[in-house]
């Protein structure tokens, strides 16, 4: 049966009023921003005044989950949480899998804008298209899991209520505080500290209202026949079997996984944190909603740290707290990523600034008494740990961490800022752009500030076909347009990026499945240049809060020092001969202003001329 | 006649016996390539590994695998024709995309 038109109902909610108000969002937004990261991008853009204090009640915070996401598309479950960030000051869209993006849908909504500051601590639930504030001042100071646990009691139990909430690393201001929903996290950026600084402690989600779909006949046809061929392609299969902790061993062998804090590039200790030593603390496997992948793994530790339960860690979090910070204790790992998610923070943020004070405190840059009786070195587990409890209590040294590397450079001084692993205030995570290129456009240009999720370049970090030589800089710039664009669609269609980019499916049939959600037709070319133009908008947001192509930078360490061994060996980065590439690829003057040309080819003239000054053609 | 020389095989693929890897050291005269390297060594194994469809082929690595050079691909990766030395690494693994 064909409904009438595809519906986006968005939910407003005036914190400090207790009010809210629905709202459809005009289809032709739809089709030039897609919905979840473009969107958010998009009303951000329109709504937010420059200049605004992160943690000001003038700030928002919108929730939108992508138009695939509760359809029954396969690897849909990607919501995106978009607001101004207080650890960079850039536009910050951070993106969660699990099951809250679903139940946001079937509570009735598609996306949640919330506005100005409760007076009390609050939470919503939302249950049906019914809304309703619920104090929240008796779930201050819980960890996470006790938090949503709490909330789901009171609300009767129902196992299918979805809570996203922040922890005490939130309330206690931590700049790189997340928000976490089951296991998973919208880690990166700070939201949970913008969602804190609204005296939000929750939302609350459930619902049976079904997901708009304007063609369900060739949409069900297709997905089913994606489904069923995933499940004979040999990557993805194995995806699912180890999760991504498997590329550790990978991106260490191709000499690029950052070690003691970017001062190396291989790991000697690697097999000690390894996949396969994960896989011998195996619960159970785990998987977000529609996934017929499951890449997760529900892994306990063993002593000293047994207790800790946790899904992960993954990638990333094995780096932080391995690699990153010398550590051969997978336990360790374990315990530090359940005990980030408790007090709802960063793990790539948090174990990038233990890594860094670590060598802060090899130079000689921190004191005993800064230490606080912690033999704070790489290597040391016990200490990284307890570090981990420090910065979510901002205690000690952990209150100076709490405010990300940069800052803490800032403070420390001597040379502390040529090894702070960030860009524009972001911590960078588990790649070595001096053996991989093109990940060093990523970290530069990511609109919000040093990720990797931005655009993962996966010929170059894990040897995926086609080949492509991850220490030339040839041609690098278009290469970085193509995932930077691809990964811009794909997060605001809710999508995972790793299924379509392990075999799973084509772009063609990605943009199959959004024509017969939104019932227009939308070819592929569309989908990369509504990439394209989400990528502007959120550069543009960024220029109009003052920043310029100045802020495409990488820590000094990068440009300075050559990788001292492995495959990479005597690498450094050439950021200014890649971003003059990447510049004129992406039709940006030499100062990497997009030029008014191609904002016109983009339709973004309207908001070039707000960011920019310039008058429209 | 030259001695043999030493390369360490890493296999990152599939399943071998329950576990994604396997390393073995292998003695080849002077002179071998790295393909004739991955060839023995496909040969030797394929039976004991399992993938998504049943018993592993050494078309399997062929067609799907990546093979390092002491962690430098090798372009067109059907090309192996640089010749080994003693102690260098050859790593076969399947790529993905996942971090």
């Amino acid at each position: 049966m064909k409904s009438e038109k595809y519906k986006n109902i968005i939910l407003r909610v005036d914190l400090a009023r207790k009010k809210f108000e629905k709202e459809e969002i005009d289809q032709s937004k739809i089709l030039k921003f897609i919905g979840g990261r473009g969107l958010g991008a998009k009303i951000l853009f329109d709504e937010l005044k420059p200049g605004t204090d992160p943690q000001s009640p003038d700030n928002k915070l919108i929730f939108l989950a992508g138009p695939m996401i509760g359809t029954g598309a396969p690897w849909a479950p990607k919501y995106c949480v978009e607001t101004k960030s207080p650890l960079t000051g850039t536009i910050l869209m951070s993106l969660a899998g699990g099951f809250f993006g679903a139940g946001m849908r079937n509570s009735g909504y598609d996306g949640f804008i919330l506005e100005g500051r409760s007076e009390e601590p609050d939470y919503l639930w939302i249950n049906d298209g019914k809304v309703e504030f619920r104090k929240a001042s008796h779930l201050r100071g819980k960890l996470t899991d006790d938090c949503q646990e709490t909330i789901r009691q009171e609300l009767g139990g129902d196992k299918n209520i979805q809570i996203a909430c922040i922890g005490p690393a939130g309330e206690k201001g931590v700049r790189f505080a997340s928000i976490i929903s089951g296991y998973r996290a919208v880690g990166r950026g700070g939201a949970g500290l913008v969602l804190a600084s609204k005296n939000l402690q929750a939302i609350a989600v459930n619902g049976t209202r079904k997901v708009p779909l304007v063609q369900p006949g060739p949409f069900r046809e297709l997905q089913t026949a994606i489904r069923k061929k995933a499940r004979g392609v040999e990557r993805l299969v194995m995806f699912g079997k180890y999760g991504t902790p498997r590329n550790q061993l990978i991106v260490n062998e191709r000499g690029l996984f950052p070690t003691r804090n970017y001062q190396g590039g291989m790991f000697e200790g690697i097999h000690e944190v390894s996949y396969i030593k994960q896989q011998e603390r195996l619960i159970r496997k785990t998987t977000c909603h529609s996934c017929p992948v499951a890449c997760g793994n529900l892994t306990k530790a063993r002593a000293p740290y047994e207790g800790f339960e946790t899904e992960g860690p993954e990638y990333e979090t094995f780096w932080a707290f391995g690699a990153h910070c010398g550590n051969t204790n997978i336990d360790a790992v374990i315990a530090a990523d359940r005990l980030c998610d408790q007090f709802g923070m960063d793990t790539i943020s948090t174990g990038n600034g233990i890594g860094f004070a670590m060598e802060c405190a090899e130079k000689g840059l921190l004191s005993k008494a800064d230490l606080g009786g912690l033999d704070l070195k790489f290597g040391n587990h016990q200490a990284m740990v307890e570090m981990v409890r420090r910065i979510g209590n901002r205690q000690g040294l952990g209150d100076l961490l709490a405010e990300g590397t940069r800052r803490a450079a800032e403070k420390i001084g001597g040379n502390s800022i040529h090894f702070a692993m960030q860009v524009k205030g972001m911590e960078i995570p588990a790649y070595d752009p001096r053996g991989a290129k093109s990940m060093a456009l990523t970290y530069s240009t990511s609109p919000r500030g040093g990720c990797h999720e931005r655009g993962l370049i996966s010929r170059e970090t894990f040897g995926t076909p086609p080949y492509l030589d991850p220490l030339s800089i040839e041609g690098k710039g278009a290469v970085a347009q193509f995932y930077h664009d691809r990964t811009a669609f794909l997060d605001s269609l809710g999508y995972c990026i790793f299924p379509p980019n392990n075999g799973g499916m084509d772009f063609q049939e990605v943009a199959s499945l959004f024509s017969f959600v939104v019932g227009e037709p939308f070819p592929e070319l569309d989908l990369f240049k509504a990439g394209e133009r989400i990528w502007n908008l959120e550069r543009l947001f960024n220029f109009r809060e003052g920043l310029t192509g100045k802020d495409d930078a990488l820590p000094p360490r990068l440009l300075k020092e050559p990788m001292p061994a492995g495959p990479a060996k005597g690498h450094i980065v050439e950021l200014d001969t890649l971003l003059k590439d990447y510049y004129k690829v992406r039709n940006w003057d030499e100062k990497g202003v997009p030029r008014p040309e191609k904002l016109k080819e983009l339709d973004l003239e309207e908001e070039g001329k707000a960011a920019l000054g310039w008058k429209k053609t | 006649m030259e001695k043999n020389i030493k390369v360490l095989v890493k296999f990152y693929g599939y399943l071998v016996k329950g576990e994604g890897e396997l390393f073995e050291e292998m003695e080849v005269p002077p002179g071998t390539n790295v393909k004739k390297v991955v060839d023995r060594f496909s040969r030797k194994h394929c039976a004991s590994i399992t993938g998504s469809s049943g018993t592993f082929t050494q078309k399997n690595i062929e067609q799907t695998h990546v093979v390092m050079l002491n962690g430098l691909s090798m372009e067109k990766d059907r090309q192996l024709t640089s010749i080994v030395r003693d102690g260098d690494q050859i790593t076969i693994f399947l790529p993905i995309c996942g971090g």
